[in-house]
């Protein structure tokens, strides 16, 4: 397959993320809908390796992988505390941004 | 392994494997994808990601990726996920069935802006690459074509991967030599990365179970005082008076008037200049 | 002068008589030149740390000023003994200042025989005067903060006369001017010294725009603001490469700033409104050093000033007219300071009168006898304010001669020193102008100089009369307003301590005797010491010489001082004043008109209330209309455009989102059109 095939598949996902961000109210959900964006973008940057065959690509991919994963800790930790404070998750419910 | 995916599928001749594979996890991931965004079940939801991220494994795999596939298994399907499933499980939130957007404008608009998001993307990142020289040199013998005028060829891991082979390293050396020479320092900071983020997570994990209406110590920043634009204005308008006041009452200042006045006869040194006429 | 006369030599190699050196410029320097640079930084810094430590020392702060201005007199006399001994200029680099592009400015000092001189002046007077202020300053809330400011002062004054160029010489210009406006206005509580303060700024700020043009005049002209340089290319070494018309141009734009700063002609209004400030400021700054730095000024660009007789001329007509004009105004003036302020404005009209026609050593000779003399009555005034619970006016004096001696006797010194009697130093000095101005053709100024004299001997003794001789018009025990014009104090005459009377004993010393030491020949050592460090008048074509030879002149010159003191004695000493100001002679339009200062302050007032508030209202009007509206509208708009865009903060994350998105979406496309 052209690696083009691979990049319109990593839109897709990206998109379908972007369009759960848009959509969802529950925190959680929104926060794996981050995570797929994460993962579209991961897989245009091992595409890309492949296309030119060197190794940055994937190192980077790597690196996305771990700080993924720190930002899946603290997130889903200030996730349970916002659910211990406000008893929801519901990001519409109460105006988070706002005093 | 490739090749032996795609004997074990014995697919017809036309299909390379490659082909095959990729149809068929791409259409995974997409699929989870799509069921993730719009299943109400946050558990169900969870679980989509967890196939769409196994998808995507396979996808690295058939990238010539083999480690990345396998950490993306680990970490990404393995621990994050098991980690979402923990916190969904340990809230209780499995089903909230309205936290979904109810508008259905907004649901619209929402679908049409991801439409133009993947036709930007496929007009600027894809298009470049679809011609039949970005298809990459396989391991299963297919050959590269020239590339032609204004398109990409690609270059793939087949020849380094075949030089590595005697290494026994495959892919782990593609990514393992750079990681620690050249990218040495952010790698340690990586794990410098994780550490602070654990440390994090516990302290931001503990159940602390107050109620923002009755604990006043609830982020303090955000409680602004209740100060209205009258009481700005009286409060200006009293000290003003009050200085005016002050201003009839003593016009001298009290720090050079005393002297003089109380001690004239201390004639050497006694007296003060202060205020003396030119 | 009368041939035969001992000569006091004062140890100069230099060439006797017209022939005027010219300095070798050595841009190294070793001994104590090299470390002059401590001489303005010490009192600077001593500024910064007696302000600091204000507070916690309380009033025995005064002694870290007090004795920095005693090592700066030490260093001071280091560095002329070593002029002396190897005469040069002396250009010391400590550290870049301005360096943009190709235009370098260093701070770096210049030290020849005119800086040694100054130094000599400004820390001597400047030490004698910290010490007098012990006394006088004593019981004041701020005795620490005047200190302060006074060795900010003796800084600032000691970078202008050390600068080694027209712009280090202009960053102490400005730094006298701050500190001259601190200390008229220290007892800022009296809204007038206040004002005072500030007409005393302003008029010299316009001396001081002056003199900045002249800065960009001059480099424009010579491409460098450095007076000399090693390699010769010092504004004052090529002044004879600029134009005739040039020359003017940028003399006269000297003579502005000098007299800004030296009282002059137009701007000599402000120094009689800055006898506001203590009694020692007046006698350090605005008698001896401060108001002195005009003269330097002059004197030291002197080689450019010989470049156009003209400009000479109009700086000689501005010195005469002042010293003419002042000296009439302190006719009938009752402050005691303030008819002290018109004579230091007469003074230094003759002063610059001396710079005009060509006589600039005996120009700065004058500036250094009357820092001595002037220095001396102005902290006799403040001894006698001091006694008598700090009136200024003379009428309500007299006979206070018993009550203070020595502040009586070492007047009387300062008195016939100003007034130009043999063998004090002001003869000297003055006689010395009055010859160089007639010698050189100017006998219309040295007519006008003669005059002046008689009037200065004549207001000297009547001042003098008035507070020490007659009968006193006052009584023991009498019931005056206090210090602030609140309640009242019994008034005691008393001689002031011992603080305040050496200073007054140092300077009548040095006012009786400095003038025959100094220079007492016409073209003495002081002369000859200075001709390498100021400009040459040889080659000058100065008008024909008039018929008198130099002892008539000098005959007039005694003459006129006898005449003056003899008509002041006359009029004020013979007769009872015990019936206060009905007593004196002139009345009449004349006497209000002298009485009233010709009016000057009157139509400066009315010119700058009448015109200058006509512009500003004007200007008060486009400020309300159009630049407040502009600002205004763009507040109001602000408002409006909030208005609207809050609406926006909805605190919905999501929505925050969206607009995020929207933002990416546009970009990314921007992006691939552009990779396309």
């Amino acid at each position: 397959m052209p690696i083009g095939a691979y990049y319109l598949v990593a839109a897709v996902l990206f998109a379908t993320g972007l369009v759960g961000v848009l959509i969802r109210r529950n925190l959680i959900v929104l926060f794996m809908c981050v995570e797929l964006m994460l993962n579209a973008v991961n897989l245009t940057l091992v595409a890309a390796a492949r296309m030119w065959g060197g190794p940055d690509g994937q190192v980077f991919v790597f690196f996305v992988i771990v700080v993924a994963a720190a930002e899946v800790v603290v997130g889903l930790a200030l996730i349970v505390n916002i659910f211990f404070r406000r008893g929801t998750l519901d990001v519409d419910a109460q105006h988070l941004l706002r005093n | 392994m490739t090749v032996l995916l795609a004997q074990a599928t014995g697919l017809a001749a036309g299909f390379t494997t490659e082909v095959v594979l990729f149809v068929v996890f791409s259409g995974l991931a997409i699929g989870a994808g799509i069921a993730m965004v719009s299943l109400r079940n946050v558990v169900h939801a969870a679980l989509m990601l967890v196939i769409n991220m196994m998808s995507l494994a396979g996808l690295y795999l058939v990238l010539e990726s083999a480690f990345l596939s396998v950490i993306q298994v680990i970490v990404y399907a393995g621990a994050v996920m098991v980690l979402f499933l923990f916190v969904i499980m340990l809230l209780g939130v499995d089903r909230d069935d309205l936290l979904v957007e109810v508008r259905i404008g907004t649901r619209a608009a929402a679908v049409a802006s991801g439409l133009v998001v993947v036709a930007i993307l496929a007009y600027g990142l894809v298009g470049p690459y679809t011609s039949a020289a970005s298809i990459c040199p396989g391991q299963d013998g297919a050959e590269p074509e020239a590339a032609a005028a204004g398109s990409v060829a690609c270059v793939g891991f087949a020849d380094t991967l075949s030089d590595l082979e005697g290494d026994g390293g495959g892919s782990v050396e593609i990514i393992a030599t750079p990681l620690f020479t050249r990218w040495s320092f952010p790698f340690e900071m990586a794990a410098l990365l994780l550490t602070v983020a654990t440390i994090g997570a516990m302290l931001l994990g503990r159940r602390t179970d107050v109620d923002p209406d009755v604990d006043p110590a609830w982020a303090p920043s955000m409680v602004l005082p209740e100060v209205g634009p009258d009481d700005d204005v009286d409060e200006r308008a009293d000290t003003g008076e009050v200085a005016e006041q002050r201003s009839d009452e003593e016009p001298v200042p009290a720090s050079v008037g005393p002297v003089a006045a109380t001690d004239p006869t201390d004639d050497a040194t006694g007296d003060t200049h202060a205020g003396e006429e030119a | 002068m009368t041939p035969g006369l001992p000569m006091l030599v004062l140890a100069t190699e230099a060439a006797e008589g017209g022939e005027a050196a010219v300095n070798a410029v050595v841009q190294a320097a070793s001994g104590p030149i090299a470390v002059a640079w401590l001489i303005p930084v010490l009192p600077l810094l001593g500024f910064v740390v007696t302000l600091a430590l204000n507070r916690t020392l309380k009033d025995r702060v005064a002694w870290i000023p007090t004795a920095i201005a005693a090592v700066t007199f030490v260093l001071s006399v280091l560095v002329f003994l070593q002029v002396r001994a190897e005469q040069a200029a002396w250009v010391v680099d400590i550290a870049t200042f301005i360096d943009v592009g190709g235009f370098t400015v260093q701070w770096s000092l210049l030290v020849d025989q005119l800086t040694a001189v100054m130094l000599l002046v400004v820390t001597g007077v400047g030490t004698l005067v910290h010490a007098y202020s012990w006394g006088y300053m004593h019981g004041d809330s701020r005795f620490g903060r005047f200190f302060a400011y006074l060795n900010l002062f003796m800084g600032s004054m000691l970078v202008l006369v050390l600068g080694s160029s027209l712009l280090v010489l202009f960053v102490g210009w400005e730094g006298v001017g701050v500190s001259s406006f601190l200390l008229i206005g220290f007892w800022f509580e009296d809204i007038a010294n206040g004002v005072a303060a500030k007409k005393a700024f302003i008029a010299n700020r316009i001396g001081d725009v002056s003199l900045m043009v002249a800065m960009y005049y001059a480099f424009s002209r010579f491409g460098t603001l450095d007076f000399y340089t090693a390699g010769g290319d010092g504004m004052l070494q090529t002044a004879g490469a600029v134009s005739a018309g040039g020359a003017l141009l940028l003399a006269l734009l000297l003579l502005g700033g000098a007299a800004g700063k030296s009282a002059q002609l137009p701007l000599f209004v402000w120094l009689p409104d800055a006898m506001a400030g203590p009694t020692p400021v007046s006698a350090l700054m605005h008698a001896a050093t401060m108001v002195t730095a005009g003269v330097y000024l002059l004197a030291r660009t002197s080689p450019i000033l010989v470049q156009s007789l003209d400009a000479m001329t109009v700086i000689a007509w501005i010195g005469a007219i002042t010293a003419l004009l002042a000296a009439l105004i302190a006719l009938r003036q009752d402050d005691i300071k303030k008819i002290l302020a018109y004579s230091t404005v007469s003074q230094l009209g003759y002063m610059v009168l001396g710079i005009g026609v060509g006589a600039f050593a005996e120009g700065i000779f004058h500036l250094v006898t009357h820092a001595f003399f002037k220095g001396l009555l102005f902290l006799a005034a403040g001894s006698v304010m001091h006694a008598m619970a700090n009136q200024t006016d003379a009428w309500r004096m007299g006979g206070l001669r018993k009550a203070m001696p020595i502040t009586f006797w070492t007047s009387a010194v300062a008195v016939v020193a100003i007034a130009g009697v043999p063998p004090l130093s002001g003869f000297f000095s003055k006689d010395q102008i009055l010859t160089t101005a007639y010698e050189h053709g100017f006998t219309a100024i040295w007519a006008i100089g003669i005059v002046t004299a008689v009037l200065t001997a004549f207001y000297m003794t009547r001042w003098f009369v008035l507070i020490f001789l007659g009968e006193p018009r006052w009584t023991e025990g009498q019931q005056v307003p206090d210090a602030h014009g609140h309640g009242m104090v019994d008034l005691h005459p008393h001689e002031s301590p011992s603080s305040m009377t050496t200073p007054l004993v140092v300077l009548a010393a040095l006012s009786a005797v400095a003038g025959a030491v100094l220079n007492f020949t016409h073209h003495g050592p002081f002369w000859t010491w200075l001709q390498p460090a100021v400009g040459d008048v040889e080659g000058l074509a100065f008008a024909e010489q008039g018929a008198l030879g130099e002892p008539a002149l000098i005959a007039i010159s005694i003459v006129a001082a006898v005449v003056g003191i003899a008509g002041g004695w006359l009029v004020y000493g013979r007769r009872s004043m015990a019936d206060g100001k009905r007593m004196e002679p002139l009345r009449g339009p004349v006497a209000e008109l002298l009485e009233r200062k010709f009016f000057v302050d009157e139509a400066y007032e009315s010119v700058l209330t009448g015109f200058g508030g006509w512009v500003a209202n004007r200007s008060a009007d486009f400020d309300r209309v159009v630049v407040d509206g502009a600002v205004n509208g763009a507040g109001r708009s602000s408002i409006a455009f909030g208005a609207v865009a809050r609406r926006v903060q909805t605190g919905l994350a999501r929505g925050y989102l969206a607009g995020f998105v929207l933002g990416v979406v546009v970009l990314a496309g921007v992006l691939m059109l552009q990779v396309r």
